[in-house]
């Protein structure tokens, strides 16, 4: 079985670097493979390097998709931290 | 223009003497220095921020690749370098390896699309293994642009 959730990237300079780090903190913590769908690419999001190359701009949609033991609970954490911006929303104004 | 042509034989650095992260930024800010990409009155400001941004988390982005970039408020342009380290420096990169490709980002004005846009080109230029393995072994900075330009203009 395989997770699939779009949510909306909110930070203010889109997928930039550290919201990038961000996510693929958060994506090592689980053992599921984990994925992200954007601008029409796919990157791995247990590698910031990936993640960067999609190039995700603002308010731009991106589906977040996981397939293994824990794949529920990674696409939920993902996608909550990811809508609020990792948390970094009030550094960016 | 691509973003290959933002670096010059003047701004990469094809064995960087840098024993650490600290060091590798002074080293190639010097070099932006003395290529007049950037003001020598900026470098403490430019240092003092690498050097925080660093410690928001790294900016090893794996692959042995990092990306230290900050954004500095009144400069003109943006000036980028390059710098290869033989045996690799520690940036407390993500994925635990040791950098040896370190791109040098300061940049001016606040332009969210051209940010993202340059750190998606270096990226996939970190991703490339041809890259990776060519520039680590390039023996000239003439070699080093005549791979961004090979390799970085798709």
């Amino acid at each position: 079985m395989t997770v699939r959730r779009e949510v909306r990237v909110v930070n203010r300079q889109g997928l930039h670097a550290r919201p990038s780090t961000r996510l693929v903190e958060i994506a090592n913590r689980y053992s599921s493979q984990i994925s992200i769908h954007a601008t029409g690419q796919t990157a791995n999001a247990k590698s910031v390097i990936s993640v960067l190359t999609l190039g995700v701009l603002p308010d731009t949609p991106v589906v977040v998709e996981a397939d293994g033991a824990d794949e529920a609970a990674a696409v939920e954490a993902l996608c909550v931290e990811i809508s609020r911006g990792f948390g970094l929303l009030d550094e960016e104004r | 223009m691509t973003f290959a042509e933002l670096f010059t034989e003047q701004t990469v650095l094809h064995d960087l003497k840098a024993t650490t992260s600290d060091e590798c930024f002074q080293e190639i800010l010097n070099a932006l220095v003395d290529s007049n990409r950037l003001a020598k009155k900026e470098v403490p400001r430019a240092l003092e921020a690498l050097r925080r941004r660093e410690k928001l988390g790294s900016t090893g982005i794996g692959n042995g690749v990092a990306i230290p970039h900050v954004k500095l408020e009144g400069l003109q342009e943006m000036a980028v370098g390059l710098g290869i380290h033989r045996g690799g420096l520690d940036f407390r990169a993500i994925d635990g390896e040791r950098v040896r490709i370190v791109f040098l980002v300061v940049r001016s004005a606040e332009d969210a699309g051209e940010h993202l846009r340059l750190l998606q080109w270096i990226s996939r230029l970190g991703r490339n293994d041809d890259f990776r393995r060519f520039v680590a072994a390039a023996k000239s900075p003439a070699e080093m642009i005549g791979l961004l330009k090979e390799l970085g203009s798709a």
